[in-house]
This record gives structure tokens, sequence and C-alpha cells, in this order.
């Protein structure tokens, strides 16, 4: 060992001798809040179901989506090269296996083999490196070197988003995006993985990616993302705006906005709660999802609902037992759309999704009442 | 799937590794970050994470797993906050004891200057004294991608410190 090594090897040991306190605890309680999150996550995209009117058709397309970009001299090319190291300004993406299907791992000196017995917890590294006016390079290169690369370019407030691989999706949006909502193709189908990070030195762009879990969503069956800015818009996936509305649920705050397509709306919050749900012009629409932990009997849920073309005034009747009820109504556009939260003490199985709600009581567009039971 | 005694069984198995893996995880991430307050901000969602997937590491492998997550965590991203000037880094003699007990953060500031890729190989293997094959494992890059950022990495350093005359110390 070299004179610089044995020193540099003192420096670090001198340099880190503090104390450290952690509370475990306070830890475990973030490990639990996230597991719960990360639940609503998924289920909100999972759960919702029945919008499918006007989807965007996208079989032509071959599984690689573009939306206000234009895709430069696209090299969707595999090739057993090694990971290069991150040029400046690189948003970079690890994702882990228990989002995928693909399977591989290491041996013990250090190769990478493929495996569909053996997995590995971080097989594929994504990277998006910015090109320069507004040119970015975004590539995924898998632990045994197959790399997938393609080069786009984005205008000004637009996106991209391509599927890089099937199982991985990967995208640019402007700078100030607070959240990236996934709208899949089959909303009944299950949800991916989302994560976000700045692109540039000067955080010129936010790179996302998604990965989609075996007999889940593939990355080509997404109709768009929607994603917010930082003052509270949403925009679709080529950064025009859709009608948005901010609303309080309990603690949280929260958007409603309408799907770009005009044919259903979703909610967002910032307790990572994720609802969508399509209209109807005659009847109530609503959709609601669960979460729960092990550790606590209980449930608890959340819905978003609209009423009927034209109805107004709704009027919420809850279950008996429920806690913690929050209920909120907006104006979107011409419609009057609600959401609801509840937590029930005792769980039980199969939870109904409702939403804590016994009935919902609206004025339709006649003058009559009306009134709609998540339960029947 | 585990029912209410065995997950306080699992939660209870989280707390002790917290408790026993933070400070390594701190000082690891310290390093990487330059910041402590960082530091702790990044290892707080290793942890987390390392919760998300600890039916399958549990307490055998939960350091490894840990380390993995907290070193391939984008950390640039995290040092993108502190929006402070960077200090200018002085030529430092490693023979000269004092100086280093004087301004001991003086490495730190040094691995900020590397690359993100070399910064972590250098952590891992000089101060984690994790073999090369190792040092690609966690990393998920081969181990001549570690060699030549260990050696670019070490380079930079060298160049940081006053020359020694060949036979000046032992």
């Amino acid at each position: 060992m070299s004179q610089v090594e044995e020193r540099l090897r003192e420096d670090l040991l001198r340099a880190t001798d503090f104390a450290v306190e952690v509370d475990a605890e306070a830890v475990l309680g973030a490990g639990r809040r996230d597991r719960s999150r990360r639940f609503v996550r998924t289920a909100g995209v999972g759960l919702v179901a029945t919008v499918a009117v006007g989807l965007l058709a996208l079989a032509g397309l071959g599984g690689r989506l573009n939306f206000g970009g234009t895709e430069v001299g696209a090299t969707v090319a595999a090739s057993a090269a090694p990971a290069p190291t991150a040029a400046p300004g690189t948003a970079s993406f690890d994702v882990l296996q228990q989002f995928l299907s693909k399977s591989v791992t290491y041996t013990d000196e250090g190769e990478v083999t493929a495996s569909p017995q053996v997995k590995s917890e971080m097989p594929m590294r994504v990277e998006v490196t910015p090109q320069g006016a507004g040119r970015y390079q975004l590539a995924v290169t898998t632990v045994v070197g197959e790399r997938t690369e393609e080069f786009v370019q984005v205008e000004a407030g637009g996106s991209v988003m391509t599927a890089l691989l099937p199982e991985v999706l990967v995208g640019v949006i402007r700078a100030d995006a607070r959240w990236v909502d996934l709208r899949p193709l089959e909303v009944s189908a299950a949800g991916g993985w989302l994560d976000t990070g700045m692109v540039g030195e000067s955080g010129d762009a936010t790179a996302f990616v998604m990965a989609f879990p075996e007999d889940g969503t593939a990355a080509g069956e997404v109709r768009g993302v929607t994603w917010a800015d930082a003052d509270g818009r949403v925009h679709d996936s080529s950064g025009v705006s859709v009608v948005t509305a901010k609303v309080g649920l309990g603690e949280a705050e929260g958007l409603v906005y309408l799907e770009p397509e005009g044919d259903g709306v979703r909610y967002h919050d910032d307790a990572a709660r994720e609802l969508g749900v399509g209209m109807q012009d005659a009847e109530v629409s609503f959709r609601a999802v669960a979460s729960w932990s092990e550790s606590d009997s209980g449930v608890e849920e959340a819905g978003l609902g609209v009423l009927p073309k034209g109805a107004t005034d709704a009027e919420f009747k809850w279950l008996d037992g429920v806690v913690e009820k929050s209920a909120s109504t907006v104006r979107l556009g011409d419609r009057e759309v609600f959401v609801v939260s509840a937590k029930l003490p005792t769980r039980v199985e199969p939870v109904t999704m409702d939403g804590g709600l016994k009935s919902v009581e609206y004025t339709t567009a006649d003058g009559t009442r009306g009134t709609y039971r998540p339960g029947d | 799937m585990f029912g209410s005694s065995t997950r306080r069984a699992r939660d209870a198995e989280f707390v002790a590794f917290v408790k026993q893996a933070s400070a390594g995880l701190t000082r690891t991430a310290y390093l990487l970050t330059g910041d402590r307050e960082t530091a702790r901000d990044l290892v707080q969602e290793a942890l987390v994470r390392t919760y998300r997937a600890w039916g399958r590491v549990r307490t055998e492998e939960a350091g490894a797993y840990a380390r993995r997550v907290l070193v391939n965590l984008n950390i640039d991203r995290w040092r993108r906050r502190p929006a402070e000037p960077r200090p200018e880094v002085e030529r430092i003699d490693p023979a000269d004891a004092m100086a280093r007990v004087d301004d001991r953060d003086e490495v730190v500031r040094m691995l900020s200057r590397l690359p993100a890729q070399q910064r972590k190989v250098i952590v891992l293997r000089y101060f984690g004294d994790l073999t090369e094959a190792r040092t690609a494992q966690v990393l998920g890059i081969s181990v001549g991608t570690v060699k030549s950022a260990s050696s670019r990495g070490l380079e930079s350093l060298r160049s940081l410190y006053v020359p020694v005359e060949e036979g000046e110390r032992s």
C-alpha cells in the first residue's frame, strides 16, 4: 500500500471520528409510513377502474411514446458495454429488483451473470444526461452490461417519455415538476414504481423513471403522465395545462384535475395519495382505495367521485363506526367533484372500498334529490 | 404473510439493526456528501428502503444491503440542496500530523472534488475496507471500472498532497 493510501485511510477515519445519534424508533416510524404510502400509491393506480373511453391507441408506436418532443437518432441497441462514469448533471436511478421481472446477479468475483432463479437487488441503472439545447441522452444499463440508449429533444415546456425496455419507461419534463402521475392505458392494471431526479448541473429539467413489475402494466401500455408544477398547475405529457382545482382532504392538501382526454378526473395530494375515476353524464362515478398495515387492525380509505352533469350540493352519510372522516367538494369545469377519506377502526375482509361512505345525496340538474350508495 | 406478533418481532429486529448500523452508514454518507445533515437524511432514506425490503434482507445481509442502497442513491440529488460555495482545497503535507489534526475535514473537501463514482469507490475501498470485487458488486459496476476509478481518484487526491521525497518518511 502506498503512502498516499495509508494517509488517506488515516484521514478518512479522523474525519469521521464524531458521535452519531439516530432515533431508531423514528426511523421505524418513517419506514412504516413509507410502506403505507407505497401501498396507497400502488392501489391508487391499480384499483381505480373503468375509465375506458377514448383511449389513445398506442399499438402503432411500437411501445414507445413521445409527447411534445422529438426523438433524435433513436438508437435502441443492446451492447455488452460497461456502465460509463456518469457525466456532470446526469440523473441516475437504480431500479430495484422488486419492481422488475428481470433477474440478474453477481458472482463472488464481481462478474455478473443473468439468472432466472437468483435475483439482484439493483439489476438496472437508468441515466438521463443533458446534451445541451434541450437534447438528452436516455440510457439503461443492466448489470450484465446490456446498454440501451436513445437521444431525445425536449421542446420548451414539453416533455418526452419513451420505453427504453419493455419494463422501463424514462422521461424528461420541466424542472419545477413537483410530482408525476402515471396514467395506464388499462387503468385496472397494476401500478409501477416511479422515481424522479434533477437533470443538469443547474437543474434544467426533471427526469423520471417508471419500472413495471411482472404481471403489471408494461411500459408501452400507458397513455401518458400528468405532472404538477411549483404553482400547483397540472400539465399533461406534452406540457399543456389541464383544468385543476385545489382541495383539502383532512390534513392533506391536494389537487383535483381533469384527465387530458376529458373523460375522467384524478386526485393527488401531499400524502402521496392518488385516485382516478371516469365520468358519466347521468350517474355518480366513484372509486376508492384502502390501505392498512398488519400491525393495525383498522383500515384507511380514500375516495374520489364525480356528480352527474349539472348536479350540485353533495351531502355525505357515513358508515357506522367510521372515525377521522373528511369530505370536500370542488368545482372542476362544469362538474362537481368530491374527495373523501375515513378510517375504520376494524378491518373486515374483503375490504369494501366504499371510502367509509354509506351514501352521497345531491341535487340533480332538474332540482330533484338523488342518492348514490357506494356499497350497492 | 406475517401476523401482527411476527411483525412486532421483525420491527424489533429492524430497530436493533438501525442502532447497530447507523453510525457506520452515517460516516460513510458524510464522506460521500461532505455534509452531516445531508448524510443523516441520506441514511434515513437508505434505512427506510431497507425496512421496505426487511422481509428479504433481515439481519444477516441488512448491513450490506443498506450500504448498497446508500451508495446507489442519487447522491448528487441530495448534494444539490445546500447551495454553499465550495471551499478551496489547500495542498497539505501528509507528513504534517499537526496540520491534519487542525483540519480533519480537509479530506472530505478533497473527496468532494472527485466525480461521484470515484468518490464512492474511494470511500468504499479505503473507509469501508471493501475488496475491489465487493466494491464492484455494491456499485453495480465491473471490477475494471473499480480499478480505474480508484486509480484516478487516488491520482487526484495525490495531487492535493504535497509531493513527498522518496525515503523521507517510513
